[in-house]
């Protein structure tokens, strides 16, 4: 058995594939590497990976308690909070998802994100907005939110 | 072209491999491990509960109609990762929601499906969770 320990792989070219015996593992072309998926198809490293993912506390003055890629969040109104982003996507056109709850688990809470159209909750490259409810329709805060976007990276 | 011919390779140190990947925009870099879903789960809500196809999941838990317990295998190093679920139902004429049933811990995350006020088993609920493993 042979092991090769290293800090970086680096491709001669743009276009590097890596294989195991014939099979290729990754492959890379510009902006774009992709691997063998679980069958015989190759997937998109970048396309699978989500971009944005936040766990918050979104009472009182609300906080983070652990994110990736969140510059920092913003408390609009009682249950309605924006999500801003460090490195921006591509567009508005990605797919975030949220959920909430409390944390006693004693309430049936729905959690809509705003979208690109929406005027008063604008998604745009670096942020989504998004409501949480309650089990009656109206704005709530909750302690226990989170949520991940996926999509283009500019 | 060069080929190099191993059976491992390995991160130097006790960390193994870290990576990040350059966006598809090509303006920046996005990391590997945190991009990473850690648990993903599709399954049947109705009956006896069963997982249709999932990654990292040990078991599911059928705590009370429309109340749902997923354990993960491989544990979280903390509580505060992020689960995103939905779930449909044959008869689609009204939304049906997915809200957390109460704190996670490092290895459970609680839901709840329901219409409203009323809790409801659910055919199809499906979800992903990203944050750090232990």
């Amino acid at each position: 058995m042979s092991t090769v320990i290293l800090d970086t792989i680096t491709g001669k070219s743009t276009a590097t594939t890596i294989t195991i015996g014939s099979t290729p593992v990754v492959s890379a072309s510009a902006n774009s590497m992709t691997i063998r998926g679980e069958g015989t198809a190759q997937t998109s490293i970048q396309q699978g990976l989500a971009k944005v993912w936040i766990n918050m506390d979104g009472t009182g003055t609300i906080a983070t308690r652990d994110s990736f890629n969140i510059a920092s969040i913003t408390d609009n109104a009682t249950g309605v909070h924006q999500n801003n982003s460090t490195n921006a996507l591509a567009s508005d056109n990605f797919t975030c998802v949220y959920n909430t709850g409390n944390g006693s688990g004693a309430s049936n809470d729905a959690t809509n994100p705003g979208t690109g159209a929406s005027a008063s909750h604008p998604n745009t490259a670096s942020q989504a907005v998004f409501e949480t409810f309650d089990e009656n329709g109206s704005n709530v805060d909750r302690e226990y939110v989170g949520g991940s976007w996926h999509g283009d990276l500019a | 072209m060069s080929t190099l011919k191993v059976d491992n390779i390995t991160g130097r140190g006790s960390t193994g491999f870290t990576g990040s990947v350059k966006s598809e925009g090509g303006n920046t870099t996005t990391d590997l491990q945190q991009g990473l879903a850690k648990v993903w789960v599709n399954f049947d809500g109705t009956g006896t509960i069963a997982a249709r196809d999932s990654l990292n999941l040990s078991s599911l838990t059928d705590i009370d109609t429309g109340r749902y317990q997923i354990n993960i295998s491989s544990v979280f190093g903390n509580n505060d990762y992020a689960p995103s679920f939905t779930c449909g139902f044959e008869q689609t004429a009204f939304g049906r929601i997915v809200c957390y049933d109460g704190a996670f811990t490092t290895s459970v995350i609680l839901i709840r499906t329901s219409l409203t006020t009323t809790t409801e088993d659910m055919p199809v609920i499906t979800g992903n969770t990203h944050g750090d493993l232990a």
